[in-house]
């Protein structure tokens, strides 16, 4: 029954629409800014402070880049993949950060929208999740604007 | 493979390329390897010596020579966000949260760039001092020292400490 609210052909679009416009924001504010996102990753505490400066470059493009074909309707299904299963792990860190006490910024759009971790963050982070599930699986649905 | 799996493999090597690509000719890039900022520990000497104007690490202090720096009426700066702050600070310190920090704040204007101040934040392995140091010191303060061990250290030793009253 569910599935047939969610097959409709603008409502997943729309949707997709959603979810890349969030990513391409986000992605676009952590490529401008490397040094304060990798900052921003090393107050996780859970990778190797070495290597916080290769994932924040990596991160960061990997969000434009998905998020714009996501956009356009490119490789739907893997880019909806990519970004949600990335997404999936944000939630996991922000919750571990949580637990452990830590008092930091996500780092989700940059400093200059800055976003305390905690309960409230990892809610909205669900109902993207949601949004991105839905994109997932009645991605044949969805409407692309470039083949 | 699984071809949704390949064209993800593919999509993030690309993107990270690029990635890499702009970060070299970007001028606010960053190097591929984060390096720690190194930190070396005062001796008395060098405490009472005004800085020679040493760069290569950033100076810090243990708790004991922080505390005479406190009796000797030098300027503590806290560089935790104002709710830890106003939880619970060194007595007299001000406040300059590193998190939002801005070369043109508030607090930071009334500082004299040539005068001693010691930055501390909440604990050990906490960067956040040692960041505020370097982004004061980039600003042409000459005598930056950092308390390391930081505030909880501090309140172990049972040093002056006070809150700030709600208004």
């Amino acid at each position: 029954m569910l599935n047939k609210l969610f097959s409709n052909q603008y409502l997943v679009t729309i949707f997709r629409i959603i979810f890349a416009l969030i990513f391409l924001f986000a992605g676009i504010e952590k490529a401008a800014n490397p040094d304060d996102f990798a900052v921003a990753i090393s107050n996780y505490r859970i990778l190797p402070y070495f290597s916080v400066n290769f994932f924040a470059i990596i991160l960061a493009w990997i969000e434009v880049i998905a998020g714009i074909l996501l956009l356009f309707g490119v490789k739907t299904k893997e880019n909806i993949s990519l970004l949600n299963s990335l997404l999936i792990l944000f939630t996991i860190m922000i919750l571990i950060a949580v637990v452990r006490g830590l008092n930091i910024d996500c780092g989700c759009f940059g400093t200059k929208y800055a976003q305390e971790v905690g309960l409230l963050k990892i809610s909205e982070n669900i109902v993207t999740i949601l949004i991105g599930f839905v994109v997932y699986k009645f991605h044949k649905y969805s409407i692309p604007f470039l083949k | 493979m699984n071809r949704t799996v390949k064209n993800i493999a593919i999509i993030v090597i690309i993107s990270s390329l690029l990635g890499f690509i702009y970060n070299v000719f970007n001028p606010s890039g960053i190097p591929l390897i984060r390096e720690e900022q190194k930190v070396s520990y005062l001796n008395e000497e060098d405490l009472h010596n005004p800085t020679e104007g040493v760069e290569a690490a950033l100076r810090a202090i243990k708790v004991d020579q922080a505390y005479q720096l406190y009796q000797q009426g030098i300027q503590f700066i806290d560089a935790r966000d104002d709710w830890d702050f106003a939880d619970g600070h060194i007595e007299g310190a001000i406040n300059i949260p590193e998190f939002s920090f801005e070369p043109d704040n508030e607090n930071l204007k009334q500082l004299d760039k040539d005068y001693r101040y010691v930055i501390y934040c909440g604990g050990d392995d906490c960067d956040t001092s040692k960041r505020l140091a370097s982004e004061l010191m980039k600003l042409g303060f000459s005598d930056i020292i950092i308390f390391l061990d930081g505030y909880e250290v501090w309140l172990n030793n049972n040093y002056p400490v006070e809150v700030t009253n709600a208004e």
